[in-house]
């Protein structure tokens, strides 16, 4: 307990901190940094999930969805249909809009709907009226984007396949508009009835039919679930209930989500070594005030308060600026990333958890100062009978570890808690490599330089200096911040160079989908004028299916369950999509271009004669899946199970964006089957608006997708991805030279006094200041040369283990990220010491206690 | 007031023992003011420490007003020497962040003493300092500093006042000065005092003298007496 009455203790405390509120300001920067950091990743997750969890339910339209790419009347009519639920049909699928004039052409996606969508959720309209009253006597309505892409308006006409349609409203508000990330094209909503006049849905082409079920009043959404699964996996029908709804994006949104937490523990982590060596730095300036302050009769409970209240006083505004700061972050984060989010979403800034941040700030800058104030415990008032040292100086290692048990512990625990504990395992691990590598490097460096006996001066005492105790963890924590701005730097320019680069020779101007058969020749004839070569025109037959057996087994949740506890075991995470998505189909007599044969054999001509019937599977599907090359494998492909035994594997090289199937079968297997074409064609980009009207005006059914420009658009998208992930790795640097900044300040005195006696000896002000800039120089290099080894690590096993590319060295970046590592040491650790050096000797040499 | 026996302090350095003081008896009656003289590095203000309760003997015992040091926490010291031992230091040591009337009115608050900045003030005026109240110790001269340090060494009319060498950081003018204010001071509150210097001027406004050798022990000069 304190024996000093609490207003005597905070002016006490205050004076104390603007006594030493050049280094109170290294530990409020580095608060403010974890605050504004850990606030804005928290909101910017939350408020995704939010957005997500909130709409389940709307995002569905219905509380359950079933989807197939097959009409499933029969199915609904036996298995869905029951006293009480409300049902309701819709269809979707990609088309070509065009203006009456055919001037204008755009590939949207269609949705038919009733007149009582959306069971659940509502769809808003820009003039206030209601969806079915727009979408009667040939009305549609359609995205804001398509009338500004289009140069339309509200009653314009507008054509889709053999239909005329008045677009009578735009939508303002659409229930699932919030996940649809990659959209091909805008939105256009138009009445079911009205479908059959397009003429778009014929034999085989691409089209997702749905039914929305509300169930009946007081029956259980869980139990019907489970109940229709099953069969409707038999059926090759996809069920889809709230907390599945959208899992791509839910799995997308929580991962990012995580990462950014990641990323913002690491901020924390290096922020603790600031915040910790800062408050020891404090305590250790002011060991002669708690010595005196014992020797007048305060006792450890009133110098821990003093020393406590201290930490709060400066804690409370920087945690409220962070906070602060930290709730505006997601609009930032949100504008930065305008084009993966629409437009529509709105964040609203949640004060509470801006209390939140200011609370957790306050606990973890007591947390990171602890150690050092219960040191004050350990400062003897002897200390100022006989000037020896009397304690207060502060571990590293106890300052590493309470850090690190506040950060890795409870970022596993999230981790876990979001159901990305292997994400959260990888980080830790990846860190505590990348601190292995950090920590070796460091100390074999010192212990090197140990080794060295310069002959001048400068050399000697620089080297001193760095040696000195506190300089690892500086060199530790630097070199940690380097590395992740390096890794993040690295992976990017390898993206850049492999994939982004590459792209105007390996993807295709367009995809024509939904061609028919009898449309291929004249199809041909259309393109050839434009294609750039030969090659660059390929015609490939596809057919939609759903996996329903493995070795005549039923694809049950129970074989779901047992093959992917294996597959979990095996590889750690979920094949659950590899089950129960919708394949893309496809024939071919000769292995796929790209394509490597890695078990089996591929099919032979006389096999082909003979009407051989087998699949060939892309090898990590197969893994997934639990089969190997003699198994037989079920798939329904528009309501017809179609068996084929596994004859081959292949590894399929999917960054190279080329035309790529996981299943294809031998050609007599699909010979009867419904199948449309999908043609790739390759064009220089000029010519690319006169091959899209070309085709699009010949053939209305067929759909033209500008994949170049989609890429194009992705790349732009990961390019802005990578400016988010490359800001937060520049807080982590930040934090790192706080942690520099901090011991710069420790050495201050020391560095005082030694150029106060060096220059009393002769030596020159130049001199000294080489002094500084060669342990600056050395410190920044060993940091730098650290942190470079572990980005390499880190980007190879990203680049080669995750991506399956190839890894560059780029050695003239390498070369000048250190060279940048090293400059920006030297400038930080210049900018404080710099005035320690001009101070005058015998100030330095006379400076007394008050 | 001061009984020291038997006393014993070393210390562990380089994993070899290193003994500063051994076998010290010291006897100081209530009221009187003694010195301890010594060559530097003899172990006098370990002494002092020890008497002020700031180190632990590493050996005998340490009684000071009837209170016994053995077996005492720091904080339990900490408390006693709030109400019964002042302190006076070579460097001063105010605490630089706060005003000449602050630093004397510290023990006073730390004893949980009422009007506090009213008695400070009434000290600082004995000290001759009221017109410095508001200064902090950086806009002080030395001399001055000391005679904030003495005010409020002496503010709460402690029993023992312990010197370290007080005047090693002054001219010759001040510290004669600052001498006089102290032995002032003790004469008025007929308080004990004991003195560490290297000054043989002030053997004759002594009591008692004490020498401390290198070897640790402590002898007492006879005719050290006023």
């Amino acid at each position: 307990m304190s024996s000093l009455p609490w207003r005597v203790t905070l002016s006490l405390a205050w004076q104390g901190v603007w006594a030493d509120r050049a280094n109170i300001l290294f530990f409020v920067s580095a608060l403010f940094l974890v605050v504004a950091t850990l606030t804005g990743v928290v909101a910017t997750a939350s408020f995704l999930q939010k957005t997500v969890d909130l709409e389940a339910r709307a995002l569905l339209g219905a509380d359950l969805r079933l989807q197939a790419s097959y009409p499933f009347e029969a199915f609904i009519e036996s298995q869905v249909v029951a006293p009480g639920r409300r049902i309701d049909r819709g269809v979707e699928f990609s088309a070509m809009a065009r203006t009456p004039d055919t001037q204008e052409t755009l590939l949207v996606e269609v949705r038919g709907v009733s007149a009582h969508y959306p069971l659940r959720g509502t769809v808003a309209l820009s003039l206030g009226g209601t969806l079915a009253a727009a979408l009667a006597d040939g009305g549609i309505v359609v995205e804001k984007n398509l009338l500004l892409r289009m140069g339309l308006q509200r009653g314009d006409k507008l054509l889709l396949g053999k239909g005329i349609f008045t677009i009578r409203d735009t939508l303002e508000k659409e229930s699932d508009q919030v996940t649809r990330f990659f959209s091909l094209g805008p939105r256009v909503m138009i009445g079911l009835p009205e479908v059959a006049g397009t003429q778009l849905i014929q034999k085989g082409s691409r089209v997702k039919q749905i039914a929305w079920v509300n169930l009946a009043e007081g029956e259980a959404l869980a139990g019907v679930a489970e109940q229709l699964k099953e069969r409707a996996q038999t059926a090759g029908i996809r069920l889809l209930t709230p907390s599945e709804s959208q899992s791509s994006v839910r799995r997308f949104m929580r991962r990012f989500g995580v990462f950014l937490g990641l990323t913002g523990l690491l901020t924390l982590l290096l922020s603790g070594l600031g915040m910790g060596g800062a408050m020891g730095v404090h305590i250790q300036e002011n060991r002669d005030k708690i010595a005196t302050l014992k020797c007048l009769g305060a006792d450890s409970g009133s110098i821990m308060a003093l020393y406590g209240w201290q930490t709060v006083i400066i804690t409370l505004p920087a945690a409220f600026l962070g906070a602060l700061v930290g709730l505006i972050l997601p609009w930032g984060l949100l504008s930065l990333l305008a084009g993966l989010f629409p437009p529509s979403l709105t964040y609203t800034p949640s004060p509470l958890l801006g209390l939140v941040g200011v609370g957790a700030g306050l606990f973890f800058a007591l947390i990171f100062s602890l150690g050092p104030l219960l040191q004050t415990r350990k400062i003897s008032p002897a200390l100022l009978f006989s000037r020896r040292e009397g304690g207060g100086t502060f571990s590293d290692k106890a300052l590493w570890l309470t850090v690190a048990a506040v950060t890795l512990i409870p970022a596993l625990w999230v981790a876990r808690l979001m159901g990305e504990g292997r994400l959260g395992w990888m980080f830790v691990g990846a860190l505590l490599l990348s601190l292995l590598i950090v920590w070796t490097f460091s100390l074999l460096s010192m212990a090197l330089l140990k080794r060295l006996q310069p002959a001048q001066v400068a050399g000697q005492l620089a080297l001193a200096g760095l040696c000195r105790s506190g300089g690892g963890t500086v060199l530790v924590s630097l070199g940690l911040g380097l590395g992740l701005v390096f890794t993040l730097f690295f992976l990017s320019r390898n993206l850049d160079n492999q994939i982004l680069n590459r792209l105007p020779d390996k993807v295709p101007s367009f995809f024509f989908i939904d061609i028919q058969p009898h449309q291929v020749e004249p199809f041909k004839k259309v393109v050839s004028p434009f294609a750039t070569e030969d090659q660059s025109v390929r015609l490939t037959p596809v057919i939609r299916g759903r996996l329903t057996a493995l070795n005549g087994q039923k694809m049950t949740q129970h074989l779901m369950n047992k093959v992917e506890e294996e597959g979990a075991s095996n590889h750690g995470h979920s094949h659950r999509w590899m089950f129960t998505r919708e394949y893309v189909l496809t024939a071919s007599a000769t292995l796929p271009p790209g394509n490597q044969l890695v078990e089996g054999r591929w099919w032979q001509e006389n096999e082909l004669e003979a009407g051989l019937q087998g699949i060939s599977m892309e090898s990590e599907l197969a893994r997934g899946l639990g089969v190997k090359v003699g198994d037989t494998v079920t798939f329904d492909i528009q309501g017809i199970p179609i068996t084929a035994p596994l004859i081959n594997l292949r590894a399929v090289r999917w960054r190279d964006m080329g035309l790529n199937f996981f299943v294809v079968f031998s050609p007599a297997v699909l010979s009867g089957a419904p199948l449309t074409y999908l043609a790739t064609v390759a064009t220089p980009p000029e010519a690319e608006e006169a091959l899209f009207s070309a085709v699009t005006e010949q053939f209305t059914n067929i759909s033209a997708i500008a994949s170049r420009k989609v890429m194009l658009s992705i790349s732009q998208l990961l390019l802005q991805l990578a400016q988010v992930v490359r800001i937060l790795g520049g807080v982590a640097v930040v934090s790192g030279l706080l942690v520099l900044a901090v011991h710069v300040a420790a050495s201050r005195r020391r560095r005082a006094k030694e150029s106060a006696v060096c220059r009393l000896q002769g030596a020159t002000r130049g001199e000294m200041l080489q002094v500084v800039l060669i342990e600056f120089a050395l410190m920044g290099l060993i940091a730098s040369v650290a942190g470079l080894l572990v980005s390499h690590l880190l980007s190879a096993v990203v680049v080669v283990g995750v991506m399956d590319d190839q890894w560059q060295g780029l050695p003239l970046w390498s070369f000048l990220a250190v060279t940048a590592g090293v400059g920006l040491v030297v400038m930080t650790g210049l900018a404080g010491a710099y005035r320690e050096l001009g101070r005058p000797v015998m100030a330095v040499l006379l400076e007394r206690e008050s | 007031m001061i009984t020291i026996k038997d006393v014993e302090y070393s210390l562990i350095h380089d994993s070899q023992t290193l003994t500063i003081l051994k076998g010290v008896n010291l006897q100081v009656s209530a009221g009187q003011v003694v010195s301890l003289v010594g060559p530097s590095g003899s172990g006098k203000s370990t002494l002092l420490a020890l008497i002020a309760g700031v180190e632990a003997a590493t050996g005998g015992m340490v009684r000071v007003n009837g209170y016994d040091f053995n077996g005492r926490s720091a904080d339990d010291l900490a408390r006693f020497r709030r109400r019964n031992i002042g302190i006076v230091f070579q460097d001063f040591h105010l605490v630089s962040t706060l005003t000449a009337l602050e630093n004397v009115a510290l023990p006073l608050t730390l004893a949980g003493t009422k009007n506090a900045s009213q008695q400070a003030e009434e000290m600082l005026e004995r000290v001759g300092l009221s017109h410095r109240l508001s200064h902090r110790p950086r806009e002080l001269s030395g001399g001055e500093k000391q005679r904030v340090a003495i005010a409020r060494a002496f503010v709460t009319r402690p029993g023992l006042i312990l010197a370290d060498e007080p005047t090693g950081n002054l001219d010759q003018d001040t510290s004669q000065r600052i001498m006089d204010l102290l032995f002032d001071m003790v004469q008025r509150w007929k308080t004990t005092f004991f003195l560490v210097t290297h000054d043989n001027e002030l053997v004759g406004r002594m009591d008692r003298q004490f020498r401390l050798s290198q070897g640790g022990v402590v002898q007492e000069i006879e005719g050290g007496d006023r």
